[in-house]
């Protein structure tokens, strides 16, 4: 009686599970169905959805564009300069939703979207200069210096020729600006002659240094016993393989290499750096000159903001333990009046 | 839905672009990375370790790794070389003294294998500055006509004004394009 029951319920068993398996198996190929459906859906109404919203965007910025154009409507300048802002920042976005959907158009659509967004953004672009002439604004002195240059704009030919005879080395020597070879002197240089220029200050000894201006950049090696001050330096400067100098300087970017017992009284708007550098102490950025405060406007970098005491050391990465390699100089210590 | 996401993300896949910013300190790598991405400019600080950027540009996703450029930042720049489709190389044109060691990092890097197949790009930055050297110089300096392993152009451009760099890019992504997405 027993061994009947077993029997009969692990038949029932098998058969229940046999029945599950089937079930099973046709709930997943109705959902692999459905599923299947389901893309197909959600691929066409995505698609659809996005030519409505490209078409109706578009029209919509090229009516906005032909609302400005209007001869009738004169708008004062600022007013044109928002509109023009606004409807190039809506094309902006137009690319961008274009990008979202590059994965589920069809490559010839992706394409003549993507041309049709950028003809509309150089049209809105060409217009805007046409309506609003070029604003002049506080750098034009550096555009001005960087038109004389040659500059080279269009990319250079695979060909491989090259004419020109100077070698860099050389050419390095003749036209970097600046103070090299030199001991116990007083060094001067002041306004245009530095003016946006790259200065370079190489192998002095014992010499005070005063830039009165604002150079782009200043490259500084092998200084001993030297003071350094420099202007508002809109760009970084570079100092490499000095020993018991004094810098006194402002600037974007400060980078420090193989240096030691050295002072710097800094302004930096972004951080300063040291490298394979030992014992350099910062202090706040304090110098007087006459032409700073024009200085500071033409080049704009700005005065208000300073991080010289946020220095990172590139050999010192642990965050919960300070650099040994540097310090900030006691008040006590700091120099309040050069001389 | 769950097809949908898969075939989504294989094409996006696809679409992707590895691309490693590299060069001496002081080049310019970060400024191009914002001003390429439209970001501020002004209070970018001394790249400690890496930025990683995502960019949609003309249909491509572009991932770009630019890492710091100190000389002991450099060794680590190996990490970053696994399926690199392309190598920027960004060279600061004023800094004369240091185009020495600008052409023999550039020199080791192109003999890692596994950077063999990686388009590269020279970036001869800050031709804003007035004592920059043209590309033209840059390009006899660094040798570049002697590169016989790598598809290769330079190009002298701006960080800070954002000259050429989009001319730049496009010829990067294009070259890439061209070999990678033949199916297109």
């Amino acid at each position: 009686m027993e061994v009947d029951t077993s029997d009969i319920s692990e038949r029932k068993d098998r058969m229940t599970e046999k029945l599950q398996k089937r079930h099973d198996g046709r709930i997943a190929e109705l959902e692999k169905k459905r599923e299947e459906q389901d893309v197909d859906e959600s691929k066409k109404t995505s698609i659809d959805y996005f030519y409505k919203t490209f078409q109706v965007e578009k029209s919509s910025i090229e009516t906005g564009l032909e609302d400005l154009c209007r001869p009738g409507a004169k708008l004062p300048k600022v007013q044109l300069t928002d509109r023009f802002d606004a409807l190039i920042m809506r094309v902006k976005k137009l690319q961008k939703f274009i990008a979202d959907y590059t994965a589920v158009l069809p490559s010839y659509d992706i394409n003549r979207s993507q041309s049709s967004a950028s003809e509309l953004l150089s049209t809105l672009q060409r217009k805007r200069e046409e309506m609003i002439p070029k604003k002049k604004f506080a750098f034009k002195s550096r555009k001005k210096e960087s038109e004389g240059v040659p500059v080279e704009e269009k990319p250079p030919k695979e060909d491989g020729r090259a004419k020109s005879e100077v070698e860099p080395e050389n050419a390095f020597v003749q036209d970097s600006k600046g103070f090299s070879d030199r001991s116990s002197e007083c060094l001067r240089m002041a306004g245009d002659e530095i003016k946006l220029q790259d200065i370079s200050l190489s192998n002095l000894k014992s010499c005070k240094v005063t830039l009165e201006g604002y150079p782009s950049a200043v490259h500084v090696n092998n200084l001993k016993d030297c003071k350094v001050f420099c202007g508002p330096v809109p760009g970084s400067i570079f100092v490499d393989n000095c020993e018991s100098c004094v810098f006194v300087v402002a600037c974007q970017q400060l980078r420090v290499h193989h240096t030691k017992d050295t002072q710097f009284y800094l302004q930096v708007t972004s951080r300063a750096i040291i490298e394979d550098t030992t014992t350099v102490l910062f202090a706040p950025y304090q110098w007087d000159y006459a032409t700073k405060d024009e200085d500071y406007r033409q080049s704009g970098l700005d005065p208000n903001r300073n991080n010289w005491d946020d220095v990172d050391d590139f050999n010192w990465l642990a965050s919960d333990k300070h650099s040994p390699n540097w310090g900030i100089l006691p008040e006590s210590q700091r120099v309040q009046k050069w001389d | 839905m769950g097809l949908l996401t898969i075939l989504k993300k294989m094409k996006q896949k696809e679409k992707e672009m590895r691309l490693l910013m590299l060069g001496l300190d002081n080049a310019g790598k970060t400024t191009i990375l914002k001003k390429f991405n439209g970001e501020d400019i002004n209070t970018i600080s001394p790249t400690l370790g890496f930025n990683i950027k995502t960019l949609e540009h003309k249909g491509f996703k572009l991932n770009v790794w630019d890492v710091g450029g100190q000389k002991s930042l450099r060794s680590y720049w190996r990490n970053y070389f696994e399926s690199t489709d392309g190598l920027i190389w960004v060279v600061d044109s004023a800094d004369k003294r240091r185009l020495m060691d600008c052409r023999n990092e550039l020199d080791g890097l192109l003999l890692e294998e596994r950077l063999a197949g990686a388009t590269l790009l020279v970036f001869a930055n800050k031709q804003d500055l007035p004592g920059a050297f043209p590309a033209e110089e840059i390009r006899k300096t660094l040798r570049l006509d002697e590169i016989k392993t790598h598809h290769w152009m330079i190009i002298g451009c701006s960080a800070v004004t954002g000259e050429n760099l989009l001319y730049g890019i496009d010829w990067l992504i294009d070259d890439i394009a061209s070999r990678i997405f033949t199916m297109d």
